[in-house]
């Protein structure tokens, strides 16, 4: 029996993703997939770390007012047409990315470009809006702050990268939404959404030159470049120019209430500016594997000896900073034996690294690249990462042979560098012998 | 447009594949299996801990290699679900990596005897999570349901005993409770090692050729057929003669052998009243109804779960695509998702949420099987509110029921069941495990077109008929939390039995 249906899918990497760049500075970046559907958004190079200490919290602020908009805009009219099409706005801000995209019926492209470009290019930014958007965003932030993986997170950056921007929160303390105005936000917003920090990303079965062409049309009159006179106050906060310099700190927080200790060893990452590196990095992130997607030798011994219920090495990469954390769950009593292990393989890999562990690594690396191109957000968002890195998305196979190219040798100087070098440590959980666990993790403590 | 070849080979199983030029494989091997196949009410849980250990390995004394740790050495990243009546397993990888995962794959399950130390790391990181995870709520309150939905006795009187659940049916619980891991697998007694053995068992009962669907994308038609063949086609067959293939069946006549042989009974419809949980730990295992959840529970945010639910439509049914646009129709959503245009803020069920301060979650969903289906709506909320939540439910199905939506709601649920479709299958995983899964249930793989063909032909009368048309059955209704006031709404839910 052999029968052949038709059918459409989002398909292949094997599509080039297509840059142009307008004469504003905006960048318009196309993938062109053959499916039905697909995305459609704008990405803008701002985010928390380019905010001022008295009006941390303003990027997302600013998102929460440009998503409203669609539902309040015409009486609502804007939210009852995507919910008649069946199109979903979506919107978040990081540290350095705010993010507006629409997935929806690729019949609809046109009319979903038209609509991200009103919603950014002209925001409404009145006291009313504020104000009755303010406690959303204060409940939001209670939310967030109400699990702990979050606030191991905050602790996180705040630990390596102490008073810069970088070791804010992204939603802003209580005392700044509250005193959130709408200078603040027009401020923001006339700084950072110039056309040069911005690309339009659409994925899907889109021509890449009716794209540009539309793009033209729709975001003409964005600013080309920064017109903002800073104040005293903000050009005295500019003495720390939104550089995030990794810092050495120990966080002890001892809560007897907790049954189980979490706590995390940070080291200074390169960040997105060194892309070998990161790669190296990432190598021996994998290397160390987890417990849901990656089993590997480390895993194997952790769950043997019991010595974690969860672990989880995250890197989290800036423009030319970042932190390489090494997260983990534990009963009180394992973190010793758990933090030993892990400075264990780190001497290990920084000694005589296994090469077949670390072809392995490289294949899961090769494996995930490939899984975060899974969709037609996920097209967007990899590719606009990179352009905002160096200008290019680099085609896959390119990121396959820099991972096949890194060396043994590189990998045991990385590792050393971080045996040696600064290195932070979170803790938060039962009482225990903090010290202890110091000796082990800081050789001259 | 892609081609989508698919193929039935000789040793019976049904391959499809989408042979795109993509840097890496994805690959579905889809089963049935799944707690309704679980012969004993002993067996509880069995399947949930076989779709874990199926990737784990026994390590040989020429192989001491972990089974993840071949699959890592190879590129490959495998996981595997379970449904009520679906084992699914999935792996990704480089594209060199797929002929290793059948391989290793194929003879992990021919030799199915699995290593008691992975079974104990498996255990206790089970627990774990129980012990962690903000889900308890809706996993009870999902099993809940189906438990008085199917559950094997009929009502009597008032004093219904629902204590005892028989096998073979869709009232089995997906999960392996806290309880019975304590109970059962964790450590080195007798009853560990027996259950050890009890999952060896049901893995190689279950997977046989008949049993089996393959479908994958990123590799050649031809070669892929070949590969399953040589591994796959060395499994046993249902019948060492083969009969199932033998006789040609596909479809719903071949998913009625495959339970024919296991010995399962068709699904009846035994609900009608209300069946609930205490979430306090302290409870006696007398306040809850039901005996295999006498585990603890705890929840992190201290809600009630209620799930209302009526019988529906099977996957066979044609009313299937009406039961899913009807989903869409009523929509809603939960309060903690944050939501915006296009998620459905306009459906009904989302304006019920926001006109109600105790509700969580309020959301329409449809939960369709080989021969039974429900559709129903499952509910969070804090306080006392059960009777509230139950009574606006009925009365939001009754004004549907009554009058026909109008064409503009109609088409815009349309949209959004399209365009849900088109997101959830721009993923590679599941793009190809819905394949298998229509295989397995229909023996073809229906097209995009003909699927929107089908909503498109839909009509409003449709929807409110099939509306009116579950409210002939009775409501089944599970709690899970607060269980000291329920009095008034134990008394509720007999009004609406159709029959009064």
């Amino acid at each position: 029996m052999f029968q052949i249906l038709k059918r459409t899918f989002v398909t292949s990497n094997s599509y080039v993703p297509r840059l142009t760049a307008l004469p504003n500075g905006l960048r318009v970046l196309t993938h062109h997939i053959p499916s039905i559907s697909g995305t459609t958004g704008v990405w803008v190079n701002s985010g928390s770390r380019y905010e001022f200490e008295h009006t941390n919290g303003v990027a997302h602020f600013l998102e929460h007012l440009m998503c409203r908009r669609a539902e309040r805009e015409s009486g609502g009219k804007i939210a009852s047409r995507l919910e008649y099409l069946g199109a979903q706005l979506n919107a978040y801000t990081s540290k350095e990315i705010s993010a507006f995209y629409l997935f929806h019926n690729w019949s609809s492209h046109p009319e979903m470009l038209r609509l991200l470009a009103n919603l950014i290019t002209k925001p409404e930014i009145t006291k009313q809006v504020i104000s009755s958007e303010r406690n959303n965003i204060l409940s939001e932030k209670d939310q967030v702050e109400s699990i702990l993986d979050e606030q191991i997170n905050i602790l996180m950056h705040q630990a390596c990268f102490g008073a810069s921007t970088l070791g804010r929160t992204i939603l802003g303390t209580e005392s700044t939404i509250t005193n959130m105005r709408a200078k603040h936000l027009h401020d923001y917003h006339q700084k950072n959404f110039i056309a040069p920090r911005m690309i339009v990303a659409a994925a899907g079965p889109c021509e890449h030159e009716r794209v540009v062409d539309l793009s033209r049309e729709l975001f003409s009159n964005l600013k080309t470049k920064q017109t903002m006179v800073e104040s005293v106050q903000e050009k005295r906060q500019l003495r720390f120019p939104f550089k995030g310099v990794f810092r050495q700190r120990k966080l002890y927080i001892p809560i007897s209430q907790m049954p189980v200790a979490h706590y995390a060893l940070l080291f200074p990452s390169v960040g997105w500016k060194d892309f070998h590196q990161c790669l190296i990095e990432r190598i021996i992130q994998t290397n160390f594997g987890n417990f849901q997607t990656n089993i590997t030798s480390f895993t194997n011994r952790v769950l043997q000896s019991q010595l974690a219920l969860d672990y989880n090495p995250i890197m989290y990469p800036y423009r030319e900073t970042g932190i390489w954390s090494f997260s983990a769950v534990s009963n009180p009593k394992a973190v010793k034996g758990f933090v030993t292990e892990f400075i264990k393989e780190l001497e290990e890999l920084s000694s005589s690294p296994n090469i077949t562990n670390i072809l392995n690594a490289k294949n899961s690396l090769k494996l995930s690249f490939i899984l975060h191109r899974n969709n037609t957000f996920q097209f967007c968002e990899e590719a606009t990462k990179y352009v905002f890195m160096s200008n290019r998305p680099p085609p896959l196979q390119e990121i396959f042979d820099q991972i096949d190219q890194i060396s043994l040798n590189e990998i045991s100087k990385y590792a050393l560098y971080w045996l040696n070098g600064l290195k932070s440590f979170c803790y938060i959980g039962p009482e225990t012998d903090i010290h202890s666990i110091y000796n082990i993790i800081y050789p001259n403590y | 447009m892609d081609k989508l070849l698919i193929s039935k080979l000789g040793c019976g199983i049904f391959v499809s594949s989408v042979p795109l030029p993509l840097p890496l494989s994805v690959l579905t091997i889809s089963l049935h299996g799944g707690p309704r196949y679980e012969r004993d009410t002993s067996h509880c849980g069995i399947f949930d801990i076989l779709k874990d250990l199926i990737l784990t390995r026994k390590p040989t004394k020429t192989n001491k290699q972990t089974f993840r740790e071949q699959l890592l050495k190879n590129g490959i990243l495998a996981s595997s679900s379970l449904q009520r009546e679906a084992l699914q397993i999935t792996s990704m990888n480089l594209r060199n990596g797929l002929p290793a995962f059948l391989d290793l794959f194929t003879e992990n399950v021919i030799r199915g005897d699995f290593s008691k130390d992975n079974l104990d790391i498996l255990c206790n990181r089970k627990l774990e999570s129980w012990s962690n995870s903000d889900k308890n709520g809706e996993t009870i309150a999902n099993d809940l349901i189906h438990y008085m939905s199917y559950h094997p006795f009929q009502p009597k009187g008032n004093n219904r005993n629902r204590n005892v659940l028989g096998g073979g049916n869709l009232g089995q619980p997906n999960f392996c409770s806290p309880s019975r891991i304590a109970k059962g697998f964790v450590g080195n007694n007798i009853d560990a090692l027996n259950d050890l053995k009890l999952v060896g068992d049901y893995s190689k009962r279950h997977f046989v050729r008949e049993n089996i669907t393959v479908s994958a994308m990123g590799i050649d038609h031809d070669r892929l057929c070949q590969l399953v063949e040589n591994t796959l086609g060395k499994l046993p067959s249902l019948l060492d003669n083969g009969q199932a293939m033998n006789k040609g069946l596909s479809g719903n006549a071949l998913f009625k052998f495959v339970k024919g042989k296991y010995q399962i009974k068709e699904s009846q419809y035994n609900g009608g009243g209300l069946c609930c949980v205490s979430d306090k730990a302290n409870d006696s295992l007398e306040s809850n109804q039901v005996q295999y959840l006498d585990g603890k529970f705890p929840t992190i945010q201290n809600l009630n779960h209620m799930s209302v639910y009526f019988p529906s439509h099977s996957i066979y049914s044609p009313n299937l695509i009406t039961s899913l646009l009807t989903k869409f129709l009523l929509g809603g959503g939960s309060s903690y998702i944050v939501g915006g245009p296009g998620k459905g803020i306009e459906t009904r069920f989302y304006q019920v949420l926001h006109q109600y301060h105790y509700l969580d979650k309020f959301i329409a969903q449809v939960k369709p099987y080989s021969d039974h289906g429900l559709f129903g709506v499952d509910t969070t909320f804090v306080g006392n509110n059960g009777l509230n939540v139950y009574k606006e439910i009925i009365n939001q199905l009754h004004l549907l029921a009554q009058n026909n939506p109008k064409e503009e709601e109609l088409q815009r649920a349309k949209n959004q069941l399209k365009v849900n479709l088109f997101m959830l299958l721009e993923r590679r995983e599941i793009l190809t495990a819905d394949f298998s899964k229509q295989l397995m249930y229909y023996s073809k793989i229906n097209t995009l077109q003909e699927l929107n063909e089908k909503i498109d032909n839909i009509t409003s009368s449709d929807v409110s008929n099939f509306i009116k048309n579950i409210l002939k059955g009775n409501p089944s209704v599970a709690l899970y939390g607060d269980t000291s006031k329920i009095d008034d709404l134990k008394k509720e839910i007999p009004k609406h039995y159709f029959f009064n």
